[in-house]
């Protein structure tokens, strides 16, 4: 087994916005997703998931409705909506301003004299 | 709005929860279900599949209720859980829980009732009345003229109206011409009278001085209680003619629900404009309008947008000293300070700002006095129960419990209590406010004494109960949670229990408590015996046996002069009368005083010396009917009460002692001349101080009644007494004698001195009981307080007593190491108390003269001064000492064997 990174905290939610931004799915495929495009990178506890969507739906970022899902099976489906995909948009961008920032500052060399 | 909303969203959830926990678990079912089939697909048997998937979902549990909590709603859950959890915990003390609710239960009850009675009273603002907070009136009445001039104050006032009130009318509704006539009381008001209090019609409309001009046909508004009782909430009654003093008059409208008229004190039930003729309203005679000098009118004045009452006062005050000066018949006065006064008049009770302000303070401390009392008590208690409960605190906190959410727990225990109590507490509030209005006797002019708390009480009740339950549970539960985990968990028993400190927080709650009890009971001691002996009266003969009756024959419809008539001959009619034994007349009731009934200025003619004294009117014999002897001099007699009230006759006067030494010195007043405002009297006798009201030294000077009086008698009649003989049918007797004489005069009001003393005092007697509840209120907590907290230090100590018992200690030496514990504390807490005491009655005798008398009279009274620290110290040492033999009878042997 690869070895998995933890997530750092906050960041879980970023990433189902970013899954669902890809299309209508429920949790489980969420979750799936999620490892198809981190390349199974991250170590996601499966049950830990679901606060953060009831968060995010609380928030206004998603809307959920109950469908049939492709194993024929009753679930409920993620959708984003305006607000989400604003806010995905802004923490995107902070995102990637931040791992530039931390990447330039650990790939810094002590300058020659 | 932000938080209206969150709040409106946690209540949909929570409505929504049963459904939210099934959509919760059929979403978690669901995913684990897909993971079972890809675990089944990858070649997994299906029952193994799912128990993977389970293992691999994690806490099932856990996640659910934080996707409950993510979904919001948990934080109004858990509250109700922790309600339900505190209710269980109380069920499980029932002991606890009994005294705690009693003791809240009498606090909160005191409370809302001095809320309800006194606080609503002055705070309250006139139901219907859209200008209520801009509403003022000068405390004195002043004239018409006067009033149509401040009414041209464009920048002061935005409208002033004129009205008296307490207006008697005898009414008749409709019907025959022999219809008994009923006694109403209403008020005569100026025509824009509604529109200066922002007053908008039920039905019909109200006055208006475009409608409403002298010489039109006369109307009357009626309030919605008239409309109610009287004609049974009738559709048609708006265009309805009514008889008023046996004269019509139409209804044109009703006033809103509650309405009763401004200084609803004494409600109103008709409301007639000024402009009828004076046939209807006898008040109206004599051109009273446009006579400059014939103070007969209340104002009522909205303030202008942005005038204060101080600049308002200001402006009345230069107003009216210039229209003083234009007046040829006032006397010139040199007089500096302010002519008049405005009271705030939005509330049922007129008051000037500042006493409003000084009254809702002593409300307000005597308010938080008890609850300080009651919050003590439980605060000590929940303190004891907290170091009980030390072990279960500990297990919840060792196993993961936040300190946090025990205190919460523990706060939630405490605000369940006390909402207990405060339903308690309204609950005795009600009855004991249903029990009053049962048992005030009615009044000759009507007074307001629905004192039943209503929602406004109560929802002041319970955020009360809100902020008392935090209050006294905060510092408890902080303590308690405060535990060391480790030994507590080893044995409760040998836990190391915070030691006696000399200043710890027990020490202090119990002395506080002491010491605020002996201050309650101080200072309503000090009004209790102050207020009895102020009111207090006591008459040479049984007052049983003096009748007092009214008759109004201006009101049946006699002329002045047939009433003058009349009066002359009744009391010689009624002393032929078989067991009547003397009968003489009066303006007024003895010993009583009606509202608005103030002091007036005398002064003797030849020293210009100046003294207040109240006025009283009354005829030939009074002083004989009363048995008082006259100290020199002669009083009125048949020829003085047939004088004609002519300006220019000097009129007899008798003086009060206190009024003669007063003007005159200790020199003989006998034939000296004093003057009033409008004429010069003769002095013709000087009498004991007789009480009038309530009061210590008020000087009374006595007029004689004269036809002035017959003409138009005040709103209560002219009053007859007479002593009869006991067992005689007194009021019988009179009764069919005075129907002989004319079957048509309306007699009311027949009652003993007895009585008229019992009602006029009512108030009086009803803040004594009041103030005398709420002390021994203090005393009775103090006490439970007391006994909670010993029984607990001795149930602590029990294994200690226990040895000192086992090693040859003396039941007396244990009942004293007790007793000394308590002892002290109850003397620190007398000491405070006592000062405390003290410095409050001067603070409330400075602010405000209401107390004076009563404070004056009561705080000399070695009675109190040694009786009630005895009292309680007394009550206080039983408390200590139940609990103390009860740990002298420790068996030794059981106690150590204990625990």
């Amino acid at each position: 087994m690869t070895r998995k990174t933890q997530l750092l905290p906050g960041t879980l939610d970023l990433l189902i916005l970013r899954a669902v931004s890809l299309g209508r799915l429920h949790g489980y495929g969420i979750l799936l997703r999620i490892g198809q495009i981190s390349g199974n990178a991250l170590l996601i506890e499966q049950g830990a998931l679901y606060p953060g969507l009831f968060r995010l739906v609380r928030q206004g970022l998603l809307k959920a409705s109950w469908g049939t899902s492709e194993n024929n099976r009753r679930a409920k489906f993620y959708e984003l909506t305006a607000a989400g995909r604003k806010r995905l948009r802004d923490e995107t961008e902070n995102w990637n301003r931040l791992a530039t920032a931390i990447g330039a500052a650990l790939a810094a060399q002590p300058e020659e004299a | 709005m932000k938080i209206l909303d969150s709040l409106r969203f946690r209540i949909a959830t929570l409505l929504r929860r049963p459904r939210m926990n099934a959509e919760i678990e059929d979403e978690l079912r669901s995913h684990i279900e897909h993971r079972a089939d890809d675990l089944e697909q990858s070649g997994l048997a299906r029952v193994e599949a799912e128990r993977r998937a389970r293992i691999e979902f994690g806490g099932y549990e856990r996640v659910k209720e934080e996707c409950r909590e993510a979904a919001g709603g948990a934080f109004v859950e858990s509250v109700l859980q922790d309600l339900r959890f505190a209710l269980r915990t109380l069920r499980k003390s029932p002991g606890f829980a009994l005294v705690g609710i009693i003791s809240m239960g009498l606090g909160m009850g005191l409370t809302t009732t001095v809320y309800s009675s006194k606080w609503q009273l002055i705070s309250r603002e006139l139901p219907a009345a859209a200008n209520a907070k801009r509403l003022a009136m000068p405390e004195k009445p002043v004239s018409y003229y006067y009033i149509e001039r401040y009414r041209g104050q464009k920048d002061l006032f935005a409208g002033v109206a004129a009205f008296q009130t307490g207006v008697p009318f005898n009414l008749t509704l409709q019907g025959g011409v022999n219809a008994k006539p009923e006694r109403v009381f209403g008020q005569l008001v100026s025509a824009d009278y509604f529109s200066v209090l922002g007053v908008q019609p039920q039905r019909g409309r109200l006055l208006s001085p475009e409608l409403d001009k002298p010489g039109g046909a006369p109307v009357v508004v009626i309030s919605d209680r008239f409309w109610r009782n009287r004609l049974g909430s009738s559709p048609e009654a708006v265009g309805q003619t009514l008889r008023l003093n046996g004269q019509p008059a139409t209804i044109v409208g009703i006033t809103p629900k509650n309405f009763n008229g401004a200084l609803s004190m004494n409600p109103a039930e008709l409301f007639v404009p000024v402009t009828v003729p004076a046939t209807l309203a006898p008040e109206l005679a004599n051109d009273v309008l446009h006579q400059r000098n014939a103070r007969a009118f209340l104002a009522m004045m909205c303030l202008a947008p942005g005038v204060t009452i101080e600049s308002a006062e200001a402006g009345l005050d230069a107003i009216t000293r210039h229209l003083d000066e234009l007046d040829p018949s006032a006397p010139p006065s040199t007089d500096k300070s302010r002519r008049v006064t405005l009271l705030l008049a939005g509330t049922g009770v007129p008051l000037p700002a500042n006493l409003k302000h000084v009254l809702l303070g002593f409300f307000a401390v005597l308010i938080g006095l008890i609850m300080t009392i009651a919050c003590m008590n439980l605060a000590n208690m929940l303190l004891a129960r907290g170091a009980r409960r030390r072990k279960e605190l500990a297990i919840r906190l060792s196993v993961g419990a936040s300190r946090f959410r025990l205190v919460r727990q523990m706060i939630s225990e405490g605000i369940l209590l006390s909402m207990l109590g405060a339903i308690t507490g309204f609950a005795l509030a009600y009855g004991l406010g249903v029990l009053r209005s049962h048992f005030i006797p009615p009044t000759a002019v009507p007074e307001e004494s629905n004192f039943t708390p209503d929602w406004q009480a109560a929802i002041f009740v319970l955020a009360l109960a809100i902020v008392c339950g935090i209050g006294f549970s905060v510092a408890p539960a902080l303590r308690a949670t405060r535990a060391d985990v480790t030994p507590a968990l080893k044995d409760a028993a040998a836990l190391p229990l915070p030691g006696y400190r000399r200043l710890g927080l027990r020490n202090l709650l119990m002395t506080a408590q002491i010491t605020g009890s002996l201050m309650l009971l101080l200072i309503t001691g000090f009004l209790v015996l102050g207020i009895s002996r102020l009111s207090a009266v006591q008459t040479s003969f049984d007052p049983h046996s003096m009748y007092l009756l009214s008759l109004d024959p201006v009101r049946d419809g006699y002329t002045p002069d047939r009433s003058h008539a009349l009066f002359e001959r009744l009391p010689e009619e009624l002393r032929t009368v078989t067991g009547v034994r003397r009968v003489a007349l009066a303006a007024q009731a003895p010993f009583s005083i009606e509202d608005g009934d103030d002091p007036i200025q005398i002064t003797a003619e030849d020293s210009r010396i100046q003294k207040a004294a109240f006025a009283e009117t009354v005829g030939a014999g009074y002083f004989a009917a009363l048995d008082e002897p006259m100290l020199a001099g002669r009083e009125f007699t048949e020829l003085d009460q047939r004088s004609t009230a002519d300006e220019s006759k000097i009129l007899p006067a008798i003086l009060s002692q206190n009024a003669a030494r007063g003007l005159f010195g200790n020199g003989n007043a006998v034939g000296k001349r004093v003057r009033d405002a409008g004429r010069s009297y003769e002095v013709v006798g000087v009498v004991h101080d007789l009480r009038k009201g309530i009061g210590v030294s008020q000087s009374l000077i006595y007029l004689p009644l004269t036809e002035r009086n017959f003409a138009l008698p005040p709103a209560d009649g002219i009053t007859i007494m007479v002593l009869a003989d006991a067992g005689a049918d007194a009021p019988g007797s009179i009764r069919r004698e005075i129907a002989s004489i004319d079957p048509r005069l309306n007699i009311f009001d027949i009652r003993t001195l007895s009585e008229e003393l019992e009602r006029s005092r009512s108030s009086e007697r009803f803040a004594v009981n009041t103030y005398g509840g709420i002390g021994l209120f203090g005393l009775v907590l103090a006490a439970v307080g007391l006994t909670g907290v010993t029984a607990y230090a001795v149930a602590r100590r029990s294994k200690e007593i226990g040895i000192r018992m086992a090693l040859g200690a003396r039941k007396g030496q244990v009942l004293g190491l007790v007793l000394r514990e308590g002892a002290s504390l109850v003397s620190a807490g007398t000491v405070l108390g006592f000062l405390g005491a003290f410095a409050l009655a001067k603070m409330l005798s400075a602010m405000t003269s209401v107390f004076v008398d009563a404070l004056d009279v009561g705080t000399d009274d070695p009675r109190l001064l040694l009786g009630a620290p005895l009292l309680l110290a007394g009550v206080a040492l039983l408390a200590c000492y139940l609990p103390a033999r009860r740990a002298a009878q420790i068996d030794p042997l059981r106690a150590l064997r204990e625990e």
